[in-house]
C-alpha cells in the first residue's frame, strides 16, 4: 500500500463499496470484519429474479467481494473488531482492532475511519400475538430469504402438498412507537412485493396476501413492481392484524375489520416483514469513538444533509448503521462516504 | 472482463484530471456541480437558462435557500458557468469527450453529467380550474383552509408528499386549518413517521380514502365566500363514511413525469431510460448516476428523483463514481480493445448495438476505420459477435480461445454429453463453487453476449449432444443487453432447427444471477441428465 489507508469497521455490504470507491480512486483501504468471511447479510440472501430481475440488488455483494478481494489497495482482517482509536489532537491518526480469536491487538495507521456496521432485525419474538417462535407457521422476511438462497423452500412448505395460503405482515417492528422504532424501515414494502412476485413464479396456485399500513412504492421499477404483483393475484389489503392465532388444524387465523364487519381468515404461512434495528456493536463502537446516537440507537451522522460525516473529524458512517436503508440506498449513501473521505483529504492520499 | 483499476501507484495521481461538463444548470446541475468540485475536480458548468428545480425537501427546519445559495461562489477557481443558446454537440474521443460549445468552440471534457429539469404530471385536467400543483414555493404565511390532495390517479411521490405535510404544518402553526388526504402516508427517511405524527399533533387532519377518488367542487364565481371548494372523500377506515370539506385552497400532490424529460437529455442517454421514461436504466449496474453509455452520467430530476436529500446521496456517490471512471480512462486510453480487419465494411452494426457508446468511425467514407475506443470500452464482446463479416476480434479474449476450445470438444472421446457457456461474471463464478462430472466441459466468455451464433452452430457440430448458454437475468447483464442477445440467438436456431422439422433441444438458454448456486446446479444437472438420455436425439419425421 502506497498511502496511509482508510480503516473500515464492517466487511458487508456498504463497507465494501467504500472500499470499492476509494480504492478505484486511488486511495488504499483496510477492511476489518469480524466474521470469518467478508459479504455480511447479504450474502445471505437470495436473488429474487422472476422472468427478469427485480432490482433486489443481492448480485451487487458477488460483484463487491469479486472486486474487493482481488484489488492490491485493499487489505481485508477477519475475525476482528475495533477496539480504540488513537488521535493527535483532533486528527485521527491509528486505529486499533483486536483479533476476536486471540485477543491479540493490532495498530493500523488511518487517514479515515468508516464504521459500515450495518443492521440488526428486529426479532418479533417479543410480540406474544404474532406467535413467532410459538407457531411453526410463522417466519421472518430475513428467514425466508435464507431458505430462497438456500433453495431450500421445503422448510418453508413442510410438505405441505395443497397450494399454499401465504399472508405477509407489513410493518412488524417498524413505525412502532412502543418499542422505540417509530421510522420506517425503507426496504420491507419492495421487499415484500419482490418476495411475493418470486414465491408465485415457482408457486403460481398459491394465494398471496399483503397486508400494509402504508405502501412505500418509489424509485425505479418500484410502479411496475405494484401493477405486476396485482396483475399476478397477489392482494394488497390496508391494516395489519395485531394477533395470529393458531387452529388446530396448525392453519393460522386473523380476524380483521373489512367495511365495518369482522373477518376471519386462514392461512397455512404468515411471512412478518420484520424491520431493521441498531446493533449492539454499533452502540458500544459508539462510546469507544465518541460518536452520538439517535433517538433509535442509530450512529448519527452529521446533519440531515450530511449523512456520511459525523461529530467526529476523521469518522465516518456507511449503510444501515446510520438508518434503516435498502441496499440500493446503502450503496448510494457508501458511495457519498467515499466522496466525503476523498473530499477531506484535500483529494490526495494521506503518505 | 474490464481490466482492474484499482491497482494503480500513487504516482498516477500527480496528472491533473480533465475538467467535468454538468449539463443544467439549474438546482441539480449546481449539486453535481458542487459535488465534483469538492473532489479536487475542475467544472464547466452549461446551461440554456437558470430555472429553478423542483426539489423537494422534507427535512424539518430546513432554509432551502440559504442552502442554494451558498452551493456555488465565485470562490470556486475551478468552476466555469457557461450560458449557451443550444445543447452541445458531442464526440467521444479517448480519454474523454469533444464538445461544442457555441460558435467554432471546442472543448476536451473527461465526463458528462447530465441534470435536466422535469416536470411534475399534471393531474388537474379532472379538476376544477384553480386547483392548485404542489410546488417548491412558500405559503401565504396567512391562515387558510387547505386540503392536500394526494395519489389522486397516479400515486404521489413520498417527497412531494413529505413537502407537502410540511407545509400542512406550517399552515396549522399561523392558525389555519390543513387537511390531508391520501391512500398511502409518505414515510420516507428516518424522520418520516415522526413528520406524519407532529402533523397530526399539531392538528392536521388526515383522511385515508380507498379505491373511490375523493372528488373537487367548486363554488359558483360570484359566490362571496372564500371557501371556494368543496372536497368530498370517503373514509375508508371509519366505514366508508363520507366526510366533506370547504377549503380555499386545494394542492394536488404529483409526482414527476417521465415524459416531460427534454429532447437533448434524451439524445445523451437515449438507451437509458427506464420504464417510466427517467434517465438512467432500471438495471442494478446504473446506480449511482451511471449510464451504460460510459463516460456519462446523470443526476437530479431527470432520473426521477425529486427528493432534495437523495439527489445531494446520488450527485455525490455519481461524483466519486464519474472521478473514478476518468482515471481508468485515461489509463487505458493508449490500449487497443478491439481490432478491426480489412474484411470490415463499414456497415456500423457495431458502432449501433455497442452497449457502452464506445464505437466510432474514424475518417473519411470509403477509407474509414471503426474503432473502439479503449477508454470506453468494456470488452464483452458483443460487437465482435454480431460482426455480419467476423472483422473484428477482442484483444484480451481473441477468437483463438474459442477455436482451441472446440479443437478440444471434438477430441474428446466420448463425445460430451454437454457444454456449458456463460460469462465471467455470474456462470463462471457460479461453476468455481461446484465439482462438473467430466462429461460436461464449461467455457467462459466476457459475457454471454460474445456468443455468437457461428460460435453455437459450430459448437452444436462439434459432436456434443447438447450446448446450454447461461446469462445473467434480463435487465441484470452488466452490458445491458448481452443477456438477451444470447437468448436472441438461441431462439433463432431453435427456430431453424423447428423448420426443418427436427426439434432435438440440443440448446437451451437459461438465465441465473451468481447468488443461486443451487438452482443452477439444478438447471444444469436436469439438462445434463436429459441429454443423456438421449431424449436430444429424436430424428425427423418421415
Amino acid at each position: 500500500m502506497s498511502n496511509k489507508p482508510t480503516v473500515i469497521i464492517g466487511g458487508g455490504i456498504a463497507g465494501l463499496a467504500v472500499a470499492k470507491a476509494l480504492s478505484e480512486n486511488g486511495f488504499s483501504c483496510v477492511v476489518v470484519e469480524k466474521d470469518d468471511r467478508i459479504g455480511g447479510r447479504v450474502r445471505d440472501w437470495a436473488c429474487m429474479a422472476t422472468h427478469r430481475c427485480l432490482r433486489c440488488f443481492c448480485c451487487s455483494v458477488e460483484d463487491l467481494v469479486h472486486d474487493v478481494t482481488t484489488a492490491s489497495s485493499v487489505d481485508i482482517i477477519l475475525g476482528s473488531e475495533l477496539s480504540g482509536v488513537i488521535k493527535c489532537g483532533q486528527s485521527l491518526e491509528q486505529v486499533r482492532v483486536k483479533s476476536l480469536a486471540s485477543g491479540h491487538e493490532k495498530l493500523l495507521d488511518a487517514s479515515a475511519l468508516v464504521i459500515a456496521t450495518g443492521f440488526e432485525p428486529y426479532n418479533p419474538k417479543e410480540k406474544l400475538l404474532l406467535g413467532y417462535g410459538r407457531f411453526e407457521g410463522v417466519f421472518t422476511l430475513i428467514d425466508v430469504d435464507t431458505f430462497l438462497r438456500e433453495d431450500n423452500i421445503s422448510r418453508f412448505t413442510a410438505g405441505i402438498q395443497e397450494p399454499l395460503r401465504v399472508a405477509f405482515f407489513q410493518c412488524v417492528g417498524s413505525r412502532d412507537k412502543t418499542i422505540g422504532a417509530d421510522y420506517c424501515s425503507q426496504y420491507c414494502c419492495k421487499g415484500a412485493l419482490r418476495m411475493a412476485l418470486r414465491l408465485l413464479e415457482n408457486n403460481s396456485d398459491w394465494e398471496i396476501t399483503i397486508f400494509y399500513i402504508d405502501l412505500q412504492i418509489a424509485g425505479k421499477l418500484a410502479g411496475w413492481l405494484l401493477s405486476e404483483a396485482k396483475e399476478r393475484g397477489i392482494r394488497l389489503a390496508q391494516g395489519v392484524p395485531g394477533e395470529i392465532v393458531e387452529g388446530s388444524d396448525k392453519m393460522l387465523q386473523i380476524s380483521r375489520d373489512d367495511n365495518g364487519s369482522n373477518v376471519r381468515e386462514n392461512f397455512h404461512r404468515i411471512v412478518l416483514s420484520v424491520g431493521q434495528r441498531s446493533t449492539s456493536a454499533s452502540r458500544e463502537i459508539a462510546s469507544l469513538v465518541g460518536l452520538e446516537l439517535d433517538n433509535y440507537g442509530f450512529l448519527a451522522p452529521e446533519g440531515f444533509l450530511e449523512t456520511s460525516r459525523t461529530t467526529v473529524a476523521g469518522v465516518y458512517l456507511a449503510g444501515t448503521c446510520c438508518g434503516p436503508k435498502d441496499i440500493e440506498n446503502t450503496l448510494m449513501h457508501a458511495g457519498q462516504t467515499a466522496a466525503a473521505i476523498i473530499a477531506d483529504l484535500k483529494n490526495e492520499p494521506r503518505v | 472482463m474490464h481490466p482492474r483499476y484499482t491497482d494503480v501507484p500513487h504516482a498516477a495521481e500527480n496528472s491533473p484530471y480533465p475538467s467535468a461538463l454538468v449539463l443544467g444548470n439549474g438546482l441539480c446541475g449546481a449539486i453535481a456541480s458542487r459535488a465534483l468540485l469538492d473532489l479536487g475536480l475542475s467544472v464547466r458548468l452549461v446551461g440554456t437558462s437558470r430555472i429553478s428545480s423542483a426539489l423537494f425537501c422534507s427535512a424539518p427546519l430546513f432554509d432551502s435557500e440559504h442552502y442554494y445559495q451558498q452551493l456555488l461562489s465565485e470562490k470556486d477557481k475551478d468552476l466555469e458557468i457557461l450560458d449557451v443558446v443550444e445543447h452541445p454537440a458531442i464526440r467521444r474521443e479517448a480519454p474523454g469527450f469533444i464538445v461544442s460549445l457555441g460558435k467554432d468552440k471546442q472543448s476536451f471534457f473527461g465526463c458528462i453529467i447530465v441534470t435536466s429539469r422535469v416536470s411534475l404530471r399534471n393531474q388537474e385536467n379532472n379538476l376544477p380550474a384553480g386547483v392548485e400543483q404542489m410546488g417548491t414555493g412558500v405559503l401565504s404565511g396567512q391562515a387558510e383552509r387547505i386540503v392536500f390532495l394526494l395519489d389522486y390517479i397516479h400515486r404521489s411521490d413520498p417527497a412531494v408528499g413529505m413537502a407537502a405535510i410540511k407545509k400542512a404544518i406550517e399552515n396549522q402553526m399561523v392558525g389555519g386549518h390543513s387537511f390531508v388526504l391520501f391512500q398511502h402516508a409518505p414515510v420516507t427517511h428516518i424522520f418520516g413517521e415522526s413528520l406524519y405524527e407532529r402533523a397530526r399533533r399539531a392538528g392536521v387532519q388526515f383522511v385515508r380514502f380507498g379505491s373511490e377518488l375523493p372528488s373537487v367542487r367548486k363554488k359558483k364565481e360570484n359566490s362571496r365566500t372564500p371557501l371556494k371548494f368543496t372536497v368530498t372523500v370517503r373514509d375508508s377506515i371509519e366505514m366508508g363514511e363520507k366526510l366533506e370539506f370547504h377549503c380555499n385552497r386545494v394542492v394536488v400532490v404529483s409526482s414527476p413525469d417521465g415524459s416531460s424529460i427534454p429532447n437533448w437529455a434524451l439524445d445523451f442517454a437515449a438507451h437509458d431510460v427506464d420504464d417510466e421514461g427517467f434517465l438512467l436504466s432500471a438495471s442494478i449496474h446504473c446506480h449511482s448516476g451511471r449510464s451504460f453509455a460510459n463516460g456519462i452520467f446523470a443526476v437530479g430530476e431527470c432520473t426521477g428523483n425529486v427528493d432534495l436529500i437523495r439527489v445531494i446521496e446520488q450527485a455525490r456517490s455519481t461524483a466519486v463514481r464519474a472521478r473514478a471512471w476518468m482515471r481508468r480512462a485515461a489509463l487505458l486510453q493508449n490500449e487497443k480493445t478491439v481490432v478491426s480487419s480489412e474484411e470490415c465494411i463499414r456497415c456500423l452494426t457495431c458502432y449501433r448495438i455497442c452497449p457502452h457508446s464506445a464505437v466510432s468511425l474514424i475518417g473519411m467514407q470509403s477509407r474509414s476505420t471503426v474503432e473502439a475506443c479503449a477508454s470506453f470500452c468494456e470488452q464483452c464482446g458483443i460487437c465482435v459477435s454480431e460482426c455480419p463479416r467476423m472483422a473484428l476480434d477482442l484483444e484480451s479474449f481473441p477468437e483463438q480461445n474459442v477455436s482451441a476450445f472446440l479443437t478440444k470438444v471434438r477430441q474428446t472421446s466420448p463425445p460430451l454429453s454437454m457444454v456449458l457457456y456463460g460469462c465471467e461474471r455470474t456462470a463462471a463464478r457460479l461453476v468455481a463453487k461446484i465439482e462438473l462430472p467430466p462429461d460436461i466441459l464449461f467455457f467462459s466468455f466476457p459475457c454471454a453476449g460474445s456468443i455468437s451464433e457461428a460460435i453455437l452452430w459450430a459448437t452444436l457440430a462439434s459432436g456434443v449432444r447438447g450446448v446450454l448458454v447461461l446469462g445473467c437475468h434480463h435487465d441484470n447483464c452488466a452490458s445491458d443487453s448481452g443477456t438477451d442477445w444470447a437468448r436472441v440467438r438461441v431462439e433463432a436456431i431453435l427456430e431453424k432447427l423447428a423448420s426443418h422439422g427436427c426439434i432435438p433441444l440440443k440448446l437451451k438458454y437459461a438465465t441465473v444471477s451468481a447468488k443461486e448456486p443451487a438452482r443452477f446446479r439444478g438447471i444444469v444437472e436436469q439438462y445434463a441428465n436429459y441429454l443423456r438420455d438421449g431424449a436430444g436425439m429424436k430424428p425427423a419425421e418421415g
